[in-house]
């Protein structure tokens, strides 16, 4: 058997077992463990086990990640979202669908203190959604708004799915989280948008809220300067050069436990609990990244992404066309795998593509992102959906999924946006020193 | 039941160990952010930054990750898709859920053996941090206690499953 043959075999066990509900860490590294020995000897197999997993784990510049997700814990487990809801809430709320983008607000605010879209949802839902069903939003709105909102935290710097696509093509984390930060903003303003449409042409699916007085609207921000400065902290460091990613990670989760411990919101058991959580999560993204190393092994030897490369390279169509399929293949992967996992999984197929069609790979990485998040709100998996259906347990899943249409057209357009203007992605990192 | 038995007594024993490990591996981590975040601020205000922070990074990041494992896993916390094999009937899933467990249990104990012979390698071949000249093999070690932590949680879940398949 050719390698390429063996690869093709590799891939179409790797898939029967991944739908077997194998944890998706260990289904990359086994085929990945697997197909190298049967290529390259049974010791070169044992080989890469030897040495990848240890190399892995001990990484300095893989460390941002638990450091990131520490940061995100601590504002978690402070309370902060439940303070950004309530500043954006006192901002637009007595706009007709002010509490839907309110919660849009509060996530992209809540998203640039944390990597984590699936967190974002739920404390949202916990804290929007009672909050709407008072004012008598329609359930559709309510509950589309939170799922299409907790998306956003994986655009908006910093972002796990963008570091893993960083270490993975060896682009700059710096220069990522930068070129993600218009998009993710801009995606926020879609949302709103689709909001305001959706309640000026039915009044009654979002009706206005209180009004706040322009003091409370100053003092509402007496609790949420935090997230403007912790941001600023972490990206502006990035940004100026002050410190790496790696860096500002530590500092960021640093600066969240100092704020956690000022309003006396962060005792010994949430401290614990930040810690216990985060190291959780850490175990859980380390597996997948050490699947995806080992099966990287066995990818380079089938040489496969270098056949797709010139099989498709040879193609007489244009490239453009090629780049809607890729992303294509991601939005379908999307929609029934979690969203690192195909980041990790697939991309080492298609980098080397979208590179020899010449595209920029940050704005790819960008882009990528971006249409596997939309993943997280689409049928059947959508796990953004299954967390606000925990939260609000009177809705049915299918009120939900019709609530997020108007929200999936707005990520189309946006999604089109993106690749019409790559200087959207592009013009933040450039400036980078 | 011997299987479930088997299981339940595997879990008792290991459960005590796995939360163990996994404070003292968490513990790490806070010690860590305030290593990242002091080395900065020393570099910055005081122009001192601490020497050998990334050799200790290094080595803290193999016990945060490493015991971390067991317990994500004693969880069931690894991520895995769900939506095909959870509309099947309950024996079948079982099946499958002991069919892939029994590859994990395999693949993981494969792993802490070549972590043990990686650990060998790099006590005989002495090898140190670059600045502070802290052995390397300590921490390979450790990574191997957390693999082998792992492979016991997935031959306990293994043994669960397979009682749920042979249930009458």
């Amino acid at each position: 058997m050719t390698p390429l043959t063996v690869g093709i075999i590799g891939i179409c066990i790797l898939l029967v077992l991944l739908f077997s509900r194998m944890p998706i860490g260990f289904v990359m590294a086994l085929v990945g463990f697997a197909g190298f020995a049967y290529l390259s000897g049974f010791d070169g197999g044992l080989g890469v086990l030897r040495t990848v997993v240890y190399s892995t784990f001990a990484d300095y510049n893989l460390s941002v990640i638990p450091l990131f997700i520490l940061m995100g814990s601590f504002c978690f487990f402070a309370g902060l979202s439940k303070d950004l809801y309530d500043t954006v809430h006192s901002w637009l709320g007595q706009l007709r669908g002010g509490l839907a983008m309110a919660t849009v607000g509060a996530c992209a605010g809540f998203a640039a203190i944390s990597g984590s879209s699936l967190a974002t949802a739920a404390t949202m839902g916990t804290v929007a959604l009672p909050e709407m069903k008072r004012y008598k939003y329609d359930d559709r709105l309510s509950t589309g708004a939170v799922a299409a909102g907790g998306t956003i935290g994986i655009l908006i710097p910093p972002s796990i799915i963008l570091i893993l696509y960083g270490i993975i093509t060896e682009q700059s984390i710096g220069k990522l989280f930068l070129a993600g930060f218009i998009p993710g903003m801009l995606e926020a303003v879609f949302y709103m948008v689709t909001i305001y449409l959706l309640c000026k042409s039915n009044p009654l699916m979002g009706p206005p809220g209180p009004r706040t007085s322009f003091l409370g609207k100053i003092t509402s921000l007496k609790t949420t300067w935090v997230v403007f400065a912790l941001f600023i902290l972490v990206i502006g460091g990035i940004y100026l050069g002050v410190f790496s990613p790696t860096e500002a990670a530590g500092v960021g989760a640093f600066g969240a436990f100092i704020f956690g411990l000022a309003r006396r919101q962060l005792g010994w058991q949430a401290f614990k609990n930040s810690l216990v959580d985060t190291g959780k999560t850490t175990a859980m993204v380390f597996i997948i990244i050490l699947g995806a190393m080992v099966l990287g092994y066995f990818l380079a030897v089938s040489r496969i992404p270098f056949v797709l490369a010139d099989i498709v390279g040879a193609l007489v169509v244009n490239r453009y066309v090629i780049l809607v399929l890729i992303l294509l293949v991601y939005l379908f992967l999307g929609c029934v795998m979690d969203s690192m996992a195909i980041m990790l999984l697939i991309t080492p197929i298609f980098f080397p593509l979208a590179i020899s069609l010449g595209f920029n790979p940050i704005w790819f990485g960008i882009l990528i992102t971006r249409v596997t998040e939309i993943g997280l709100i689409t049928p059947p998996v959508g796990l953004n959906v299954y967390i606000i259906r925990g939260v609000a347990r009177d809705v049915p899943v299918q009120t939900i999924f019709r609530g997020i249409i108007p929200f999936l057209i707005a990520d189309v357009c946006h999604v089109a946006l993106l690749i019409a203007l790559p200087q959207l992605s592009l013009f933040l990192p450039s400036f980078m020193k | 039941m011997w299987l479930s038995r088997a299981a339940d007594s595997l879990n008792k024993f290991v459960h005590p160990a796995v939360g163990v490990l996994h404070s003292a591996g968490v513990g790490v981590l806070a010690v860590l952010m305030l290593l990242t975040a002091g080395d900065v601020t020393l570099r910055y205000v005081f122009n001192r930054p601490i020497i050998g922070s990334y050799d200790l990074t290094e080595y803290m990041m193999a016990i945060v990750v490493s015991f971390g494992l067991a317990y994500c896993a004693f969880l069931k916390g690894h991520v895995r898709v769900d939506f095909v094999v959870s509309h099947l009937p309950r024996r079948v899933q079982a099946t499958i859920d002991s069919i892939t467990g029994l590859l994990g249990v395999i693949l993981f104990s494969v792993v802490t053996w070549q972590a043990f012979i990686y650990m060998q390698l790099l006590f005989d071949s002495g090898l140190e941090s670059t600045v502070l000249h802290i052995p390397r093999f300590p921490f390979a070690g450790l990574v191997c206690l957390g693999s082998a932590f792992l492979t016991i949680v997935l031959l306990a879940n293994f043994l669960e499953y397979l009682s749920q398949v042979v249930r009458k």
